[in-house]
């Protein structure tokens, strides 16, 4: 009755199910990175240590998303979709421009063009202007619910104003907000478990 | 595709908890906020920065301020390149109170605690370490990753304990300038001194050019004169300077400081039936020790030094450019003061003779990004402007706030803090100007001058006898006010 097809196909599940889970270890970190620049700051007299680290949370948050996508969140939204494809792209350019300002130290060659800092500051512009057109598509096509998307758009909505321009406290206020939204999105797996454990067990008495 | 809204979960439960660790989140994260770090990653404002000091550089001997006489073609191309203030004074006058001013941007005027060095033969007011409480710009810059470098034929800077050397990895001190204690004197003879000065200098200043000429006994080339000795070790640097970016290097050159003893192709260029002593070295007085034609040679030494300076600073910067380093670089370039040569009926720089020659310094500020290239500003500028404005250019924020203000506001089209007027010090004499006045005066309000610059822009006409209440209102409202209270004693009056 249960095919190696079928088997295969739950596996996925799980491991789809199991990958969404990830936006909450990444929004979390990502919320608590102003904490971490100043533990850097203390430690090292200096916040590149951190800044090191951070590509590590948009990954997270990346294979969340990705997890999200094919479990069909947003895909039949056209916004959506623009959003998980923008998403990604400036997740990669956060890696790439993280890669090229605090590992390989391009910015100290090129000071003036800062190539490394630029890449970094517009992937992480796409990365949240992404996620707030994703959170929008996951809203207009319902594939997650109201209490889910109202916090994540709200949250990814804050993230695009933290990264146009560095708003000083207000700023780390909204970026926090914007990792608070991931990390919101996160649990919603947990969330939805909960529900089905839930839903059996009544079954089960019910029977 | 999947609908996967689950109704029957405790949504408020969930929201609560959920809601209690999104709080907890924005706490933490902006538990951040009490230290000023920023949450996004700082960069793109990074460029090295190179501050060159000309000391004793006559505003009114740079083609691009208006001469039209003394060849300046360098600094004349940098201004063009440069934002370019017209109205920059040091806070304080001479040599080490100024350039403590310019190394921690705070004032050093009214030189408060201030005790004479050992072991020093020059007393002015404030010519003592930088401060161990004071931190300097090559101090911030150090743990921000900058590689500094400062190198000067200044020897007054390298004196042991004048703090000079705090912050740098490199410090460079080229030796022999003026009355640095470098090379015996007793192989200079009377008639060597006799002819590089005037029967008038002073005992001192024949000291002066003793030294100087016992220091200066090698030379074979021009290269061995020390402006070029600066800007080529300067230059050197740079060869090297591109495996340690950012870098911060001041190249603080002691020419056009007295002796005036430039190569004689340089002389040429301004004095050609000269057949006396060479006055290369003034008295700090009046200037009746000096006949016509004596002055007129003096006059004509500074300003062969002045050009020999320029064409080194022009080499230098043409290595720069061949490096690629003015692509990324910031580049300052001050003097600290001027000096008299029998304008005003002064020569050096006595304390006394606060007129133009003296107090009117060049700043000019180049931005690699062209940035305020050709503007000038009439913004009253100083020497403790140049840390805080290198700073705020950099996007760095100093753990201590420093006094003076951030030029880098104009190169962005903005204005910095109004400064309606400006004071400075020098020894036991105070400077102060407006829009309008510019007077200067003893410490204790004794000795007062003032000039109507609208009308008298090179304070001629001395009008503080007829204008007891402007010079009482500048006293009082600016110097006293700047000074935070009645001015300290200077050390004489210590003594006593």
């Amino acid at each position: 009755m249960f095919g190696p097809k079928s088997a295969l196909s739950g596996l996925l599940s799980k491991l789809l199910w199991l990958g969404a889970l990830l936006c909450f270890p990444g929004g979390v970190l990502w919320a608590l990175s102003p904490l971490g620049t100043y533990l850097s700051e203390m430690k090292y007299k200096s916040p590149d240590t951190f800044w090191k680290l951070f590509p590590s949370t948009v990954l997270l948050i990346s294979v969340g998303l990705i997890c999200y996508r094919l479990r069909g969140v947003g895909q039949n939204s056209r916004i959506g979709s623009i959003g998980f494809y923008t998403a990604l792209f400036g997740a990669g350019l956060v890696t790439v421009g993280d890669v090229l300002k605090f590992y390989l130290q391009i910015d100290d060659t090129y000071l003036l063009t800062a190539p490394g800092w630029h890449t970094l500051r517009i992937g992480l512009f796409f990365f949240a202007v992404g996620s707030l057109l994703f959170a929008v598509g996951a809203s207009r096509s319902e594939t997650l619910p109201r209490w889910v998307f109202l916090p994540f758009v709200f949250g990814t909505a804050c993230g695009v104003l933290a990264v146009v321009r560095d708003l000083g406290y207000v700023g780390v206020a909204l970026w926090v907000l914007f990792g608070a939204g991931w990390a919101w999105v996160g649990l919603f797996p947990v969330a939805e478990l909960a529900s089905r454990l839930w839903s059996r067990r009544r079954t089960k008495l019910e029977a | 595709m999947r609908r996967t809204p689950s109704r029957t979960l405790t949504r408020r439960e969930f929201l609560k908890v959920a809601g209690a660790g999104g709080a907890g989140l924005a706490l933490a994260g902006t538990s951040a906020l009490g230290s000023g770090c920023s949450y996004l990653p700082s960069g793109g404002s990074r460029m090295n920065v190179i501050v060159v000091i000309l000391d004793s550089l006559r505003k009114d001997h740079i083609g691009a301020y208006g001469n039209d006489r003394v060849k300046t073609p360098n600094l004349d191309a940098l201004a063009k390149e440069s934002l370019r203030f017209d109205r920059a004074y040091p806070e304080s006058i001479p040599t080490i109170p100024a350039r403590r001013a310019i190394h921690t941007g705070k004032r050093t005027w009214p030189f408060r605690n201030w005790i004479p060095q050992k072991g020093e033969t020059f007393f002015p007011a404030g010519w003592q370490r930088i401060p161990e409480d004071q931190t300097t710009l090559s101090e911030i810059l150090l743990p921000e990753g900058y590689n500094n470098s400062l190198i000067t034929d200044a020897h007054h800077q390298f004196k042991a304990s004048m703090n000079f050397q705090r912050g740098f990895d490199v410090f460079d001190f080229i030796r022999g300038q003026e009355r640095d204690y470098y090379r015996s004197t007793l192989r200079v003879s009377e008639k060597q001194v006799n002819a590089n000065t005037v029967p008038g200098n002073t005992g001192g200043m024949r000291d002066k050019v003793r030294q100087y000429l016992a220091n200066t006994a090698h030379r074979k080339s021009e290269d061995d004169w020390f402006a070029p000795q600066v800007f080529n070790r300067a230059s050197e640097y740079l060869e090297v300077a591109g495996e340690a970016q950012p870098f911060f290097l001041v190249v603080d050159s002691f020419d056009p400081h007295e002796p005036w003893d430039p190569p004689q192709k340089y002389v040429d260029l301004y004095s050609d039936t000269y057949d006396g002593p060479e006055p290369i070295v003034p008295n700090y007085t009046n200037a009746d020790y000096l006949d016509e034609k004596e002055l007129e040679r003096m006059r004509a030494l500074y300003a062969g030094e002045v050009t020999m300076v320029d064409h080194w600073l022009g080499n230098f910067l043409d290595k720069a450019s061949d490096l690629g380093v003015m692509d990324n670089t910031m580049i300052v370039l001050l003097s600290d003061h001027g000096v008299g040569l029998g304008e005003h009926g002064v020569t050096g720089k006595p304390a006394y003779a606060l007129w133009p020659e003296i107090t009117d310094i060049p700043l000019m500020i180049r931005h690699p990004g062209g940035k305020g290239a050709g503007k000038t500003s009439d913004y009253f500028a100083s020497i403790h402007d140049i840390a805080p404005t290198i700073l705020g250019s950099l996007d760095i924020q100093p753990e201590e706030s420093m006094e003076g203000e951030d030029l880098s506001v104009i190169l962005d089209g903005g204005e910095p803090a109004e400064r309606p007027y400006f004071t400075l010090g020098y020894d036991d004499y105070v400077w102060a100007r407006d829009e309008k006045y510019v007077m200067f005066v003893r410490n204790d309000g004794a000795e007062p001058h003032l000039y109507d610059v609208e009308a008298d822009p090179e304070m001629n006409n001395d009008v503080a006898g007829g204008q007891p209440d402007v010079v009482r209102r500048m006293f009082d409202d600016y110097v006293l006010k700047d000074a935070g209270g009645p001015i300290p004693a200077t050390w004489p009056k210590v003594q006593a």
